[in-house]
């Protein structure tokens, strides 16, 4: 990853437009698949998705190299879908067990079950603990890239990821 | 194996074809268009000039003569006898 990066910055200081395309066609997908875990509506991830990368393409010359690329990138996207959330609460109920048929829309596969039902399990948790398990379950992550990516530290994201795990598990069972 | 490990990383979700590439192309778009090279050129061309109108005034302010410097120059050359004659007599005068 290290060095796909050092490709993306090396462009990036060549021709930024050029850059900004190889860094989009590197994350753009997973970063949408993230949102969308989050947001369950394609439009909402795809408007998130883009406003986060507009607003990475204005920053990326200031870009500090505090952080990985790649966790730059995905806290960008993570801060614009809970964004998007935030705006969206007067309108959905907080409760999150029927966020996944409120939001669901032409683009949700409801033929396989299983997938349907984790999804709901894991909409069905506190904020923290989806963030922690969609990054490290779907994404790969270790608990102090989760750490950067999300604000909490890196002991919070592994209790936050075991406690989403174990209550995915229960709610699984018993919605067999 | 749980269920979950099963299920592993299975989502319900469909990406309609072609809205990345759009959606790459939308935010491309979006950077403001730079300023042509020749426009910055010009820009800090003019920033020199001023700069230089600048360190020139300063320098003529700083280099115009100092109506009294030959006589300070005059009166250093007078031995220290004759510069305490002079400012007995100035001060006399003054009074």
């Amino acid at each position: 990853m290290q060095e796909r990066d050092e490709r993306i910055l090396e462009a990036l200081r060549e021709d930024e437009s050029r850059g900004m395309a190889l860094l989009m066609e590197t994350y753009a997908e997973p970063v949408y698949w993230h949102v969308r875990r989050l947001l369950v509506r394609h439009e909402d991830a795809q408007d998130a998705v883009q406003e986060a990368f507009i607003r990475i393409y204005k920053a990326i010359g200031g870009f500090r190299r505090e952080s990985a690329l790649s966790t730059w990138v995905y806290r960008i996207a993570t801060n614009e879908a809970l964004r998007s959330l935030r705006s969206r609460r007067e309108s959905v109920p907080l409760d999150g067990s029927g966020i996944f048929e409120q939001q669901a829309d032409f683009w949700t596969d409801w033929s396989d079950r299983d997938a349907v039902r984790l999804q709901k399990a894991i909409l069905s948790l506190p904020r923290k603990q989806q963030l922690a398990f969609n990054l490290r379950w779907y994404d790969e992550m270790d608990y102090e890239e989760i750490a950067r990516i999300t604000g909490m530290s890196a002991g919070a994201a592994k209790a936050n990821y075991h406690f989403a795990k174990d209550k995915i598990i229960q709610y699984i069972k018993e919605n067999d | 194996m749980t269920e979950l490990e099963k299920i592993g990383k299975k989502m319900p979700y469909t990406l309609p074809e072609g809205s990345l590439e759009a959606m790459q192309q939308r935010v491309l778009a979006s950077r403001p268009a730079r300023r042509p090279l020749w426009s910055r050129w010009w820009g800090w061309a003019l920033a020199g000039v001023a700069a230089l109108a600048l360190a020139f005034s300063l320098h003529l302010s700083l280099s115009t003569p100092d109506p009294y410097a030959d006589l300070v120059a005059a009166f250093e050359a007078l031995d220290s006898a004759d510069q305490e004659f002079l400012l007995d007599c100035y001060d006399v005068e003054n009074y």
